[in-house]
């Protein structure tokens, strides 16, 4: 198997060698005063549907069509490829037309949540590795469910054994809170971390309160807390590996709307083809 | 240690079912059903287990994954003892993206709706604002697109469908849709004298590549239009200009061919030779203001700036020149002949019998050649003057006897010639250049405001009975014979110069013109015709001295009728230069050689030129002025220069070069691209010293033009659309976007 980086260079190798030819070509169908935007739309027009392609690769898991992962790699790289055929079609010129001017803004959306979502795709599952045990993102909630029915045994027996409440108290007061709290959108983005120190800071301070018995159970919910916070980085990261999708997608599909309009309108009012 | 969370005991795992539209409502909370909802959203959760009959009794069966069996077990009917409260499932996260798609979908085809079949499709589909000009001038997309219904054809016929639409406004001549306007063959030619390519790589890939339709190009290969109001629409890059051509270079300065000959390619329109007046003429000159010293004197930039023009006459040769114009420094003649009774053989025309009426006695000389247009535009007399041949009047003593009917006839055509002068006047001289329609527009004012007083007062003199014996003759009747005549004597007493347009006819005239019964007495006659004699004491001036200012007067010694020109550009000779100069007949060729002479009277052709070219001949009365409707394919702006002018001022650039042979050019040759210029052609060096990419740029915009040639009709024709017929009944091209 290659390495990843040294399937990095040669991909983006390659990359960069076709897309230096195509630069090339266009400047030279430029000057030979050939409709070099023709050519360039046609070709990110296909381009498009190849990137589009995987998102329907994953949704027919039944043809023998390459592995998912190859899918991918193709998918960015072509990518690229696509934003640089963008540059040459447009002359990064919006001239002003409603529907051009959607059009490229659908595009920039699209190429730019992709490019979001490649440096989400690269950043957030090496921290989610390091943060702890990875877990699968729709067991999440049941994982919290049971994270809070054990902290609440723990202070229960705590009360019941030593006849002093300050743990339950701290509950009350702190963990009902913490434990039922989701984190923030962006938290990863954020690093967003202080409601768990503050909490153990708070559980912290208060073992010079605590007898033998209650020092034993807080330092079980000092475990829960050391899972919520796992818990809770697994729920943001990947969170957030899957919302961005809910951009990319859509105005994917919505972009080829109005690419077909485009095309129509290119093919019945353009003064060469 | 890290406390594991999730259990990897496989019969402790829930079964996820992420790619499902639903999820339960109760996952939220950490404890989902096992059965998850149904396709369509409702909930399937009745029981945590469905207990199974084993023997008569029921048995809990619920998964270990929720805690094995239940406490309560089955109820005796055997359902489950832990019944679960319906939930209300929720959308998977997969279930609400793809709501998102739709939603997005359904909006962006509510955009193209809107830009094809809405109200506002024309603000929708429009790709970009267009130019200001075109915003003007197009009202609706069909005025430059072909309407979707009348596409049909696509690559090369459905460009010259919309090129035709692009011609409809702007025409650029007839070959206007080929590179620089130019013919096929023009550019087959052109194409053949380049060298082969030796530019930059990209260049030459370019040229192989441009295998389109090289000798006609859309209009949209290089006008892009929608790009916003104040786009450029002639913006080309430098390299895209050479696509076409086989010899590329790089900038200026690296590869662009040397100039040959710029910008002294045509023939000045005047003759005026800067080393001789620069070197001679000037210093040598005692002129009563100083010679010019700088090329402001003579020369001013146009309205435009770009090309330099001569100042007028009155500001630049006028000081020199004007009286050898007028005639005054002239030893000769100071007024040209444009009439003359020949001398003539009358005692053999006598002999032969042919009766010529009275003709004085010492005339002398040919017919003139403006007589000669005059005579032959009536057909006998130019019969006549055929079959009298190269045989002159004045010895007929060789002549056959059809000879000398045929000088008969002329003389009576002279006769003739000058009875209508006396009783027509200037309507005799348009008559005899033919009808209006065929007569050269250049020939619409040609009589010079001739005056029949003039000629009255010489018929007067010289021919007393000259209107009897022609009405005699016009009716067929043979001459009386003619009486001596001693006329011309009498005008050596009072010669007779009448200005042009202002000298009344004399009481004398008057009367004869109402009373043409002929005189008796050709003394009396001639005493009627001339002034009374002066006192003593007074003298006559010489007759062209007393049309100093121009006109028209006799002498009656050649018995000729003279015209004295009246100064620069003066009408008669302007008219008669440019009505003969392109014309082929022996007549116009005679009259052009006498006015063009380095001797004639006026001596126009002395600075101005005559160009004999295919499209025609043109006589150059105007020094080079700027055309609205010329595109030349190589431009330049003076006035952008001056500034950079160094302390030679215009000689920074137009460096005299006294060894050219500068008259070379004139004289015989008429053909204007036949020059020597008395400047030093300029060197490419000049210009790309400045004009450099990181100075004042060498873009070949800057000096050439693409498209060249005549374009009078380049501005919009609002009013004036000539729809190509295949157009005009295109299916769709009457519906409006």
């Amino acid at each position: 198997m290659i390495p990843f980086l040294t399937r990095r260079w040669i991909l983006s190798l390659a990359t960069a060698v076709v897309a230096i030819w195509l630069g090339l070509a266009w400047r030279v169908g430029w000057i030979a005063l050939r409709p070099v935007n023709m050519y360039s739309g046609w070709l990110l027009f296909a381009l498009m549907v190849g990137l589009a392609f995987f998102n329907a690769r994953k949704k027919l898991p039944f043809l023998p069509l390459l592995k998912a992962s190859t899918w991918l790699q193709i998918h960015i790289y072509v990518g690229w490829l696509a934003c640089l055929i963008f540059i040459m079609h447009t002359g990064l010129r919006f001239s002003g037309g409603r529907l051009e001017w959607l059009l490229s803004l659908g595009f920039i959306a699209v190429a730019a949540s992709g490019i979001f979502g490649l440096w989400l795709s690269r950043w957030i599952p090496p921290q989610l590795a390091r943060s702890g045990e990875s877990l699968i993102y729709e067991r999440i909630p049941v994982l919290r469910h049971r994270l809070v029915e054990e902290a609440k045994a723990i202070v229960t027996q705590a009360e019941a054994e030593t006849q002093s409440t300050t743990l339950t108290d701290y509950y009350l007061r702190v963990l009902g809170d913490y434990f039922a709290r989701q984190p923030a959108l962006l938290a990863p983005l954020a690093g967003d971390d202080a409601d768990y120190h503050r909490v153990r800071l708070e559980l912290t301070s208060l073992r010079r309160f605590l007898n033998e018995r209650e020092i034993v159970l807080a330092d079980q919910i000092g475990q829960l807390l050391e899972a919520k916070r796992n818990l809770d980085s697994q729920l943001a990261g990947q969170r957030l590996l899957k919302l961005w999708l809910f951009v990319h997608i859509p105005l994917t599909y919505g972009l080829f709307v109005l690419v077909g309009a485009h095309v129509w309108l290119i093919l019945n009012y353009a003064h060469r083809l | 240690m890290r406390r594991l969370l999730q259990s990897i005991i496989y019969n402790r795992k829930v079964y996820d079912r992420p790619q499902d539209e639903w999820t339960c409502g109760r996952a939220a909370e950490g404890c989902p059903c096992i059965y998850g909802p149904g396709k369509k959203g409702e909930c399937r959760a009745t029981s945590q287990c469905l207990p199974a009959k084993k023997g008569d009794r029921w048995v809990c069966t619920r998964a270990i994954s929720l805690g094995a069996v239940c406490e309560p077990g089955p109820l005796p009917d055997g359902s489950c003892g832990c019944p679960v409260p319906p939930c209300r499932p929720v959308r998977s996260l997969r279930a609400e993206r793809g709501r998102l798609t739709w939603l997005m979908v359904s909006l962006a085809l509510g955009v193209v709706i809107l830009a094809v079949w809405g109200e506002t499709r024309a603000d929708w589909s429009n790709p970009g604002p267009l130019t200001d000009q075109h915003a003007m001038s197009a009202q609706r997309c069909a005025d430059c697109h072909l309407e979707p219904a009348g596409i049909s054809a696509g690559g090369a016929a459905r460009q010259l469908q919309h090129d035709l639409l692009c011609i409809k406004c702007h025409d650029l001549g007839p070959h206007g849709s080929s590179p620089h306007g130019a013919a096929p063959a023009e550019l087959l030619a052109l194409a053949r004298a380049e060298k082969p390519p030796i530019g930059p790589r990209p260049l030459v890939l370019a040229a192989v590549t441009a295998t389109g339709r090289p000798t006609e190009p859309a209009c949209a290969a290089c006008h892009r239009e929608h790009q916003g109001h104040a786009a450029d629409l002639k913006h080309m890059g430098n390299q895209q200009c050479q696509a076409c051509h086989q010899t590329q270079f790089a900038s200026l300065a690296h590869g662009h061919p040397e100039f040959t000959g710029y910008p002294y390619v045509r023939r000045t329109r005047i003759e005026f030779d800067h080393a001789a007046h620069f070197q001679k003429h000037f210093p040598e000159s005692h002129l009563t203001t100083p010679p010019p010293t700088s090329c402001a004197q003579c020369h001013e930039p146009a309205m435009d700036g770009r090309q330099m023009l001569v100042r007028n006459f009155e500001q630049t040769c006028a000081q020199c020149h004007a009286t050898q114009i007028d005639g005054d420094s002239r030893a000769s003649a100071k007024g040209l002949e444009f009439f003359r009774l020949p001398g003539l053989d009358t005692a053999a025309l006598e002999a032969a019998g042919l009766g010529i009426g009275e003709w004085p006695a010492y005339c002398d000389g040919p017919i003139t050649p403006f007589m000669r247009w005059m005579l032959e535009g009536d057909e006998s007399v130019r019969v006549a003057m055929t079959a009298l041949g190269s045989l002159n009047l004045a010895d007929l003593s060789r002549a056959t006897p059809a000879q000398k009917a045929a000088a008969a006839q002329i003389v009576w055509g002279i006769k003739g010639l000058l009875a209508d002068l006396v009783t027509q006047g200037q309507q005799t001289i348009m008559n005899r250049l033919g009808p209006p329609a065929t007569r050269s527009p250049a020939m619409a004012r040609p009589t010079g405001q001739f005056s029949a007083d003039v000629a009255l007062a010489a018929q007067q003199s010289w021919l007393p009975h000259l209107l009897t014996e022609v009405a005699a003759h016009r009716r067929g009747e043979k001459p009386a014979p003619p009486a001596p005549i001693v006329a011309a004597r009498v005008a050596e007493v009072a010669p007779t110069a009448v200005v042009s347009s202002a000298t009344p006819a004399s009481a004398a005239s008057d009367d004869l013109l109402a009373d043409p019964t002929p005189v008796a007495d050709n003394k009396a006659a001639a005493s009627a015709a001339v002034p009374v004699a002066a006192p003593a004491t007074l003298a006559f001036a010489e007759a062209d001295a007393r049309v100093a200012q121009g006109g028209w007067y006799r002498q009656d010694e050649s018995y000729t009728i003279h015209y004295r020109p009246g100064g620069h550009a003066d009408s008669f000779l302007t008219a008669w230069l440019e009505g003969t100069a392109g014309n082929p007949a022996p007549a116009a060729q005679a009259i052009f050689a006498q006015l063009s002479s380095d001797h004639a009277q006026g001596v126009c052709m002395k600075c101005h030129t005559v160009d004999r070219t295919a499209a025609g001949t043109v006589v150059n009365w105007q020094t080079a002025q700027p055309k609205p409707g010329f595109r030349p394919f190589t431009t330049f702006k003076h006035d952008a220069h001056f500034s950079l002018m160094g302390d030679q001022g215009c000689a920074t650039c137009h460096t005299l070069d006294v060894t050219a042979n500068y008259a070379g050019s004139f004289g015989a040759n008429h053909d204007p691209a036949v020059f020597h210029s008395n400047f030093a052609p300029l060197s490419k060096d000049i210009c790309a010293a400045c004009h450099q990419p990181a100075k004042a740029g060498d873009s070949c915009q800057q000096c050439h033009n693409y498209h060249t040639g005549e374009m009078q009709n380049l501005r919009v024709r609002a009013a004036d659309f000539h729809v190509a017929p295949e157009l005009a009944h295109a299916p769709g091209s009457s519906q409006k976007l």
